[in-house]
């Protein structure tokens, strides 16, 4: 649970800093999947 | 705080220029017609703009005359005869650097906000402006596209992608957890008519003992269905210590490559640290400190020089004000010479002020390069004590390197000791592996064998009426028992054979994926919420702001012809309302008040989503101005750059030389 929640948090700070840097969606949509299949990866071990 | 721009071959000057802006004022760049003053806000616009990523936003810019249009080679700013222009605008502690090559490349250091564009380019094909001119109301776009809201809907779309995808993998989950809970009803009832059928062969065999027969066949019948018996359960059991072993042997090979995988990962982050470490340690603290050191003996020096120059400037500037005084003086009375304000004695023509007035400001401008470049190695000197004291901090990191690594270092320990004990047993089941198979094998040729001799004794007794018919059922229950053994094989085969599922990419067990998708569902709905909670602050709080904004403009500006302009929150329609309270339709606005209008819109719409970036640049927006309103215009400028210390430059053309000033 505590983890899920460092997580959420952490996808809400990459979204927070790619609208401040103004959003490039390719860009988001890229390092978005990494962000995912990192967690994915770390969820699995 | 100031602004320095840097051009070098832009537009039509060759070569490096200088320029300088104060914050919390209007700077106006007068000039011809040509004479170069619209590439100088341009400039400004491309470095706090770029990268431009929307298509429409492009469009723009290539309308401004800023961005590459896809017909041509190059920049517009780029000049025709060099391979390579160079923006840089500095102020407060940020460096804006663009560099535009021949090929059509633009690279920038860090990156801007091209919604710049739509808020502080004053211009009159600025979209805004294009909008009034043309009479249209529709102004859903200013709440759509300036505020995050479009950012975040697109963010949205995103996370919505993969939890569509995340659902119908659940949905083929479902459907493999459906088939196996199918074929677990399936297996009991196979394993229900399995025993059934093999009491039913029991008792015809029972019944068959019980009928008066040659007693030395019925005994050796008896012994041999016994001994059939034995083995058959001998045989299953033989089959099951197999089966567990295979799936352990499984288990154990997963393991193993999941406890390889992590060591090769632990293992190359152990590299990367001690490289680090290496780096780390190389930095020698004393030369740093010796280098600091120097650069700050040298900026002393460097202010010092900086003081002289500013004092000999500002005596400077004296000289050439009396001057220019005495000279306009003697213009003005049509005299044509004055009194020496040296020896009081004699006298000194006009042509002696304007040789005079040459000369001062030839000087002053060399003063003023060499206070420029003083300044800018100051900079470049602080730069490298900036880039100095983060080296000398980045020592301490080595601590933290070797905590990580020690921790590293015990996991990649622990994981082989895991991976060994692993790999015995392994061992020890694939060695048991094949003592197994030829059990089961030995067992299925002695099953034959028995069957074999059943057969023959059972050709014997069905010559005895009665034995006859119970012995064709038996038959037929046999064939059926085989039919059943094999469906049951078969159904635990698939029941315990381990499903994968892809996601992204990555294999996942399915007995792991239910929590996993689990916790995503939660990060997911988390995220969303959030997302839409920023969609709905952003589209109706932006709105009210930017109402707000265009009221205190107008209050402001104490324009008499306007009450009341603002976006309707339902459809956020543009509403102008006259001080008369009439409604005034957009296409029914004069020129300059079209270009009021449509300023007073761009200003309020920095104010609300791009306050940040200190500037609004305007190109010669005033021109469809009369003087009164010109006046009014430029006072609130004043306030507004003063008020959030701001720098506001503007382009005016005039019949004089390219001169800047603030005004």
């Amino acid at each position: 649970m505590s983890q899920n929640k460092n997580i959420i948090k952490e996808i809400i700070e990459y979204i927070e800093t790619s609208m401040h840097e103004g959003l490039d969606e390719s860009e988001f949509i890229k390092n978005f999947r990494k962000k995912i299949e990192k967690i994915l990866e770390e969820k699995l071990l | 705080m100031k602004a320095k721009l840097k051009l070098v071959n832009v537009g039509q000057k060759i070569g490096e220029e200088y320029w300088e802006f104060n914050s919390g004022a209007v700077t106006e760049i007068r000039g011809r017609t040509a004479s170069g003053k619209s590439r100088i806000i341009k400039s400004c616009a491309l470095a706090l703009s770029l990268p431009i990523t929307s298509d429409e936003i492009r469009s723009n810019a290539i309308s401004f005359g800023i961005a590459r249009s896809d017909d041509a080679e190059c920049s517009p700013l780029l000049n025709s005869n060099k391979d390579k222009a160079v923006i840089e605008l500095k102020y407060d502690d940020i460096l804006k650097r663009v560099e535009l090559d021949r090929d059509g490349t633009e690279k920038i250091n860090i990156p801007g906000n091209q919604k710049f564009l739509y808020s502080s380019m004053l211009v009159e094909n600025s979209k805004i402006h294009n909008y009034i001119d043309r009479g249209i109301a529709d102004f859903s776009w200013i709440v759509s596209e300036m505020s995050l809201a479009k950012d975040y809907e697109a963010v949205k779309r995103i996370l919505i992608s993969y939890s569509d995808l995340l659902v119908s993998k659940k949905e083929e989950i479902e459907k493999g957890n459906n088939e196996k809970i199918k074929n677990q009803e399936l297996l009991e009832k196979r394993k229900k008519e399995l025993t059934e059928t093999n009491n039913r062969i029991y008792k015809i065999e029972k019944e068959i003992d019980a009928i008066e027969i040659n007693p030395q066949l019925k005994t050796e019948y008896e012994e041999i269905n016994n001994d059939l018996r034995k083995i058959k359960k001998q045989f299953v059991e033989n089959k099951d210590k197999l089966k567990k072993h295979q799936k352990e042997l499984s288990e154990i090979e997963n393991n193993i490559n999941n406890n390889e995988n992590t060591i090769k990962r632990n293992s190359e982050k152990i590299e990367e640290l001690k490289a680090e470490k290496k780096k780390l340690e190389a930095i020698d603290i004393t030369s740093i400190n010796k280098e600091i050191e120097k650069i700050l003996k040298e900026n002393a020096n460097l202010r010092e020089s900086v003081g002289i120059f500013k004092e000999k400037i500002d005596s400077l500037d004296q000289n050439i004000k009396d001057l220019n005084k005495d000279y306009k003086r003697l213009i003005e009375t049509n005299e044509e010479k004055a009194l020496c304000w040296t020896c009081n004695d004699g006298y000194v023509s006009i042509s002696y002020f304007e040789n005079e007035l040459g000369k001062k400001n030839l000087e002053k401008e060399n003063f003023q390069n060499e206070l420029t470049k003083k300044e800018n190695s100051i900079d470049n000197n602080n730069s490298k004590y900036q880039q100095l004291q983060k080296e000398k901090a980045s020592k301490d990191r080595i601590e933290i390197i070797e905590e990580e690594y020690e921790k590293l270092s015990k996991t990649v320990g622990l994981l082989g000791a895991e991976k060994d004990k692993l790999g015995a047993r392994k061992k020890e089941i694939d060695g048991e592996i094949p003592m197994h198979r030829e059990n089961i094998k030995s067992r299925e040729i002695k099953i034959q064998k028995k069957e074999q001799q059943i057969k023959s004794i059972e050709e014997k007794l069905v010559k005895f009426e009665q034995v006859a018919p119970k012995l064709e059922e038996k038959n037929l229950l046999t064939k059926k028992l085989g039919v059943i053994e094999k469906d049951i094989e078969d159904l635990e085969h698939s029941i315990n054979q381990k499903f994968f599922f892809e996601f992204l990419g990555i294999k996942i067990e399915d007995l792991k994926i239910n929590t996993l998708f689990k916790d995503f569902e939660e990060i997911f709905k988390e995220v969303n919420n959030y997302i839409d909670l920023n969609i709905k602050e952003q589209s109706e709080g932006a709105a009210i702001k930017f109402n707000d904004n265009i009221k205190k403009i107008i209050k402001e500006l104490e324009f008499s012809e306007f009450n009341e302009i603002s976006l309707n929150l339902e459809d956020y329609n543009l509403n102008i309302i006259r001080k008369d309270n009439t409604i005034q339709p957009i296409n029914s606005l004069s020129g300059g008040e079209k270009v009021v209008v449509s300023s007073l819109l761009q200003i309020s719409a920095k104010e609300t989503y791009n306050p940040d970036i200190p500037f609004i640049v305007g190109d010669d927006i005033i021109l469809k101005m009369d003087d009164d309103r010109r006046e009014i215009f430029y006072n609130y400028l004043k306030n507004i750059a003063k008020e959030n210390d701001w720098f506001i430059i503007l382009t005016r053309t005039t019949d004089e030389d390219l001169i800047i000033e603030e005004i």
